[in-house]
């Protein structure tokens, strides 16, 4: 009952959001236009760079496309289902708007994130998971089901990891109110996770894949399909998502009892 | 049983002082000297169900910092309560499900669209019946003259209009408690009384418990037999408005309108003249003179009109703070 109403509650605000997008004609097209571009952006970049090399570290072109791939789609996803409402939490803290998060029979956290969602983020899905399909068909060697499998295990896994990163910094806010340097450093770490890890130094590598671990987020399912995955990479992606997720929830609890609201 | 119970109830916040300029904000990030602030400061009362309060004060005097507590908004630095039996912190959904706030400086609506559309979002957050909820929404639009507005977006209303469409959103789920922050600010007088006279009949008919905090004495005068009165944190006076108007107040005022001019130093002697103009007057007269001096007004002059009053509620509050 309690899933089926909060179903009821997402497509209700889903419903209010589209609503408030549809009021003005002008900003759809910008923002449908602005996607679109972005998503083209990459693979001119790719394109070219292969014009003139074969490899990128080693890495083929399809392998090149299938990181690109799996990041557009990891970032894709945390645009539509939280990270507007996670990203302007610090506002509304700011403000006092927190407040009425707090008053109703709904989980605030709930409210924050996928309450904000906004239909129009689904447009360039299917662009998104074409991509996909493109990359999959051009890498070297095929994934095997087992691999495929293990690939949409880690690809949750992900997803669980971008959501709890983006819940740890939204519950900084509740001390800070200030933390738009630290939403700057993820989103450049996650564009910078569409290259092939290798490129990076070790220290650099092993800190933003298993401490901050921006990089294993694409890294992990995409070269799991390349076949180029450690055997260990399901318990990591386990480890990483379950200890994350747990220290947001923390934070966010913690963060909502520390809540001051504002005067006025 | 006391549906509202608050016991020892204290908040305080830390705040950091920062000098003015540049320099100031150069030392700030180097060292900040850290002050502590009571916004509420050991407060305790009980509230029965079905009464209409009024919390009264000066701003900063923590009215609206105990509403918040009591809404679940913050956690308290110590002390008790609880609302419906729920300790509202917790924030359990079977408290939030019967009770609502509505904060006169804050939206709850969505700004760029119909109110309609926020109604239907609590339909389904407080899990209203499709019926009943178009049974509720009619009733609203009538008692409150609206109903036609509700397709309009919200940011072309007026500020009454807005108002009403504010507190339509909060009581759609009928909540037995409800907290009122300043739901008049800034309203025209029309749009007040609107209000005022609505909330008067949604208390009656529905029993619900009300606490209002509000700068307009009209509000609490029209609605409130009971009135808190808050200031520094502290709760200064609870109880009857008209034992703290007779406690506070040891004077009435005579408004005497005369048939034919009548001259200032004539009338001293009956008490403080406090206004006049030849056909009307206003004194300050002691509560216990006041028989006596209005049958003396009576014989002395032609009298159109006596009016005996209490002071102005503004004045009694301002008179509560002075002591």
């Amino acid at each position: 009952m309690g899933v089926k109403r909060y179903i009821r509650l997402f497509r209700q605000a889903a419903v209010n959001r589209f609503a408030l997008y549809a009021a003005s004609r002008a900003d759809l097209v910008t923002f449908i236009f602005g996607k679109l571009l972005r998503l083209g952006f990459f693979v001119i970049l790719a394109v070219s760079l292969f014009n003139h090399t074969n490899t990128i570290v080693g890495y083929s072109e399809g392998q090149v496309l299938m990181l690109f791939a799996m990041m557009n789609m990891i970032d894709m996803l945390t645009q539509a289902l939280w990270y507007r409402g996670m990203y302007n939490i610090k506002d509304w803290i700011r403000r006092g708007k927190f407040d009425m998060f707090l008053v109703q029979p709904v989980s605030p956290l709930f409210k924050t994130a996928a309450m904000q969602l906004d239909l129009f983020d689904f447009i360039t899905l299917p662009v998104g998971i074409a991509y996909i399909i493109v990359a999959w068909t051009m890498l070297p060697t095929q994934p095997t089901l087992l691999m495929a499998i293990s690939a949409a295990v880690l690809f949750l896994f992900s997803i669980v990891i971008a959501f709890s990163i983006n819940l740890c910094m939204a519950s900084v806010a509740f001390w800070t109110t200030e933390n738009e340097s630290a939403w700057a450093l993820y989103r450049d770490s996650v564009y910078v996770a569409r290259f092939p890890i290798e490129i990076f130094p070790n220290g650099f590598r092993a800190f933003f894949t298993f401490v901050i671990p921006v990089l294993a987020i694409v890294s992990f399912p995409a070269k799991t399909l390349m076949g180029l995955a450690s055997p260990h990479v399901l318990l990591w992606g386990a480890i990483i998502a379950f200890a994350w997720l747990a220290l947001g929830l923390t934070l966010w609890r913690a963060g909502l009892r520390h809540y001051t609201s504002a005067s006025g | 049983m006391a549906i509202i119970n608050v016991q020892h109830l204290t908040k305080t916040y830390v705040s950091y002082k920062k000098e003015p300029g540049f320099l100031g904000t150069l030392k700030s990030i180097g060292r900040r000297e850290k002050k502590i602030v009571s916004a509420v400061n050991d407060i305790s009362f009980q509230i029965e169900e079905g009464e209409f309060v009024g919390f009264i004060g000066p701003n900063g005097a923590g009215k609206t910092t105990t509403l918040k507590m009591l809404s679940g908004i913050l956690w308290p630095t110590s002390g008790e309560a609880t609302v419906m039996g729920h300790v509202p912190w917790k924030r359990e959904a079977r408290f939030q499900r019967n009770f609502a706030i509505v904060l006169g400086q804050k939206n709850q609506l969505w700004w760029d669209l119909p109110a309609h559309d926020s109604f239907l979002l609590n339909k389904e957050i407080y899990e209203i019946p499709e019926k009943e909820f178009k049974k509720r929404l009619k009733q609203f639009g009538e008692l409150l003259n609206i109903g036609h507005l509700f397709t309009v977006p919200v940011n072309r209303l007026s500020l009454g209009e807005r108002m009403k469409c504010e507190l339509i959103n909060a009581l759609l789920h009928e909540p037995k408690v409800l907290f009122l922050d300043e739901p008049t600010i800034g309203l025209d007088v029309v749009s007040q009384k609107a209000i005022r006279d609505f909330l008067k009949k949604w208390n009656k008919e529905h029993g619900a418990t009300i606490i209002l905090t509000s700068h307009a004495m009209a509000d609490v005068e029209a609605l409130c037999e009971r009135v808190m009165v808050i200031g520094d944190g502290t709760l200064k006076y609870d109880g009857p408005l008209e034992k703290l108007v007779q406690s506070v107040a040891d004077h009435k005022e005579i408004t005497v309108t005369f048939t034919e001019p009548v001259r200032r130093d004539d009338l001293k002697a009956f008490g403080r003249v406090d206004r006049h103009s030849s056909l009307q007057t206003t004194l300050h007269v002691s509560r216990k003179d006041v028989p006596v001096v209005a049958k003396q007004l009576l014989e002395k002059f032609a009298v159109a009109d006596l009016l005996i009053e209490e002071i102005a509620i503004d004045e009694v509050i301002r008179q509560v703070f002075k002591q």
